[in-house]
């Protein structure tokens, strides 16, 4: 995996740098929109961290040449300012994920864990999480070695949350996300295939919290904080 | 008094002369009417003279009176008055009548009228020398008392009294409307400038005003567009600032972070610890006085009004700060029914997140937050906590600015429901703290107008 870190401020350049390079990614710095472009030009990115304020060429410019150019790799945008956040969550910019300086690193690492691998799983078939393992294609789910048995809307159901794992969903997206034109589950319904995917899941070190009034979060048990 | 109004200046200037003028013309018209009266009844009055003269004999060159009983109950009957006369002799002798009164010096052969008094009466005397054929000159005078001139004087006062009252309060009326009617652009100048919120310094519109007025309103756009341009060059300064101040601090969290990652000694780790905890706070300060500055007269336009569905607001704070909240161990749950308002969408993001930031900090783990939403004759957004609580006596200090409780936890930087307050007054909206039904633990409610009622232009 190769990460291209797009920031001007050393401090925070390289800190995000040292981050990214622990758990073993590769990371390459630019600290302005040219030399981005142009290291964009010449390697492929799995990721692109990018600074809205960047001197010359900003953010947006750099995000608008790269999409120009036909690259889909995910792009973390980063804002010292929430006008900003609101014009990358309210528009279509091509930036699929924001965060508002400062933040906690944790937060930052998670989400460029979630990028990264949104951007596996559009090549991939497979998706995990803790002993869980879901192939889209063959359509079937194991626990461990063990084959897990679920029907068409739990596996919908599951496949949703798994694809969006640690983000807190609501139940009328996942509805909307499982049924078809023709026929619409109740909300209640969501709430039943929750629990009987609960039982099913038990063995497998994931939990689906329910965030009350709200919908679920699907996430490793073991990340969970204490 | 040093306030003049001028309404007030308007009807003095107006009312009085217009009255004294009126009172003057009435006085005038009755004094008038009067002589004419008085003229008609003293031509009368010469009929009786005329008679008289008639019965006026000479006999040897003395003139004498011969007046028949008959003809004296004829002449000297009046409806309503009491008529004399006398007759004298050029040498003074009387010659009859039953008037006695001196003869006027200024006598002469024109009928000379006066007024005098007679038997503790006033009365209207005609005097006359007449030169008698053969007999030389008499002085012929006849009088009546006044009770037919004062009855007719009575008349034209009541006639005169009615129409000069009601003039008069017509003229009061219409100078009274007329000064509402000429003051009215001031008044309705008025109440636009005084419906305005103090952050609406959008320029006053000149075409309504009077000509007169225009200058004024034309020194206090400029004053506004002044006062706009400074409200907005503090406001860039101190947006600017909050921004400067994010980068570094962004990049000081990381490293330290980073290095409380590795191995090191518990005192180091102690320090370094600390001064993450002062860097998030130092960020989380910065955040805030850039919300604040945000929220300041003169920083929103009225444009930036939208209608928003106030559940699309929480489910993007609900995503922010459920994971926030689990890290935590408190469960933030959702209580959402429809509910629309008109709103700043940024500024009511920081609203709700503010309100949520300060329910996790003052609630203990194991505790309950619950984001509430609803819509009935206002749109109402609330956030209730069983964490700690505000006591009672504190409720509307922690709407000010830096006030935190004494001792409170929660590393707060007292800014927080401040924003709140901020954010709720663009709005129009009203912000009430109480203790949840349960007693323990905070309940903030922030109450919008009804979408309809709050106008965003």
């Amino acid at each position: 995996m190769r990460i291209l870190i797009v920031e001007d401020d050393e401090l925070l350049a390289a800190g995000l740098a040292i981050s990214l390079a622990l758990p073993g990614y590769a990371v390459d710095r630019a600290v302005s929109g040219e030399k981005a472009l142009l290291s964009l030009g010449t390697e492929n990115y799995d990721l692109v961290v990018l600074d809205i304020g960047l001197p010359g060429q900003d953010g947006f410019a750099v995000l608008r040449k790269l999409r120009e150019r036909g690259l889909t790799v995910p792009v973390l945008i980063l804002t010292a300012r929430d006008a900003v956040a609101d014009r990358v969550s309210g528009l279509d910019l091509g930036a699929d994920d924001y965060m508002v300086k400062p933040f906690a690193l944790g937060e930052f690492e998670a989400r460029v864990r979630a990028l990264l691998r949104r951007g596996h799983h559009a090549q991939s078939a497979r998706l995990s999480c803790g002993r869980l393992t879901m192939d889209t294609l063959a359509h079937r789910a194991w626990l461990g070695d063990t084959q897990l048995g679920l029907t068409a809307r739990e596996w919908g159901v599951l496949e949703y949350l798994l694809m969006r794992q640690g983000q807190v969903l609501s139940k009328d997206k996942i509805m909307q996300a499982v049924c078809n034109w023709d026929e619409e589950i109740s909300a209640n319904a969501v709430e039943v295939y929750m629990s009987r995917l609960r039982a099913k899941l038990e063995p497998a070190d994931i939990k689906i919290r329910t965030v009350r009034g709200f919908g679920y979060l699907l996430e490793e048990a073991k990340s969970a904080h204490s | 008094m040093h306030t003049r109004s001028l309404r007030r200046l308007l009807l003095g200037w107006l009312l009085i002369p217009l009255l004294v003028l009126l009172a003057l013309g009435s006085v005038g018209t009755f004094f008038m009417a009067r002589n004419a009266a008085n003229d008609a009844y003293d031509k009368e009055l010469l009929d009786p003279m005329l008679a008289l003269s008639q019965y006026i004999r000479v006999i040897h060159g003395k003139p004498f009176l011969n007046l028949p009983a008959s003809a004296q109950n004829l002449l000297l009957v009046d409806a309503y008055d009491n008529i004399y006369y006398q007759l004298i002799a050029a040498d003074g002798t009387r010659l009859g009548g039953n008037l006695f009164l001196p003869i006027p010096a200024r006598i002469n052969d024109k009928p000379l009228f006066y007024n005098t008094a007679f038997r503790g009466r006033n009365i209207r005397a005609a005097a006359l020398k007449m030169h008698v054929n053969g007999g030389g000159s008499v002085y012929l005078q006849v009088a009546e008392t006044l009770d037919k001139r004062d009855h007719h004087l009575v008349g034209i006062l009541a006639e005169m009294l009615a129409p000069a009252v009601i003039i008069a309060l017509a003229a009061v009326l219409l100078v009274w409307f007329g000064v509402r009617r000429g003051l009215a652009p001031l008044q309705s100048l008025q109440e636009e400038i005084a419906a305005r919120s103090h952050r609406d310094l959008r320029p006053v519109p000149e075409h309504h005003a009077p000509d007169e007025v225009r200058p004024v309103v034309v020194s206090l756009n400029a004053l506004l567009a002044r006062l706009n341009d400074s409200m907005n060059g503090q406001q860039r300064f101190l947006a600017n600032a909050a921004h400067q101040l994010r980068t570094p601090l962004s990049g000081l969290q990381t490293q330290v972070e980073l290095a409380l990652r590795g191995t090191m000694t518990a005192e180091l780790r102690v320090t370094l610890t600390q001064l993450l905890d002062a860097t998030v706070r130092t960020a989380h300060l910065a955040n805030q006085l850039l919300t604040l500055a945000r929220a300041e007269p003169g920083a929103m336009s009225p444009d930036a009004m939208q209608t928003l569905d106030l559940r699309n607001v929480v489910e993007d704070a609900a995503r922010e700060w459920v994971p926030r909240a689990m890290e935590r161990q408190i469960d933030l749950g959702f209580e959402m029914e429809n509910a629309t308002l008109v709103g700043e969408p940024l500024l009511i993001r920081e609203l709700l997140a503010n309100l949520i930031d300060n329910a996790l900090r003052y609630t203990p783990a194991g505790g309950s937050v619950t984001v509430r939403c609803h819509q009935a004759d206002a749109t109402v957004l609330e956030v209730e906590d069983n964490g700690i609580g505000i006591p009672e006596s504190q409720r509307e200090k922690v709407l000010e600015r830096f006030h935190r409780v004494e001792g409170s936890p929660g590393g707060g930087c007292g800014l927080g429901l401040a924003i709140v307050l901020e954010i709720a007054r663009i709005h129009g909206a009203a912000v009430e703290i109480t203790a949840p039904p349960a007693g323990r633990g905070t309940l903030v409610r922030v109450s919008f107008p009804q979408s309809s009622a709050f106008s965003s232009t």
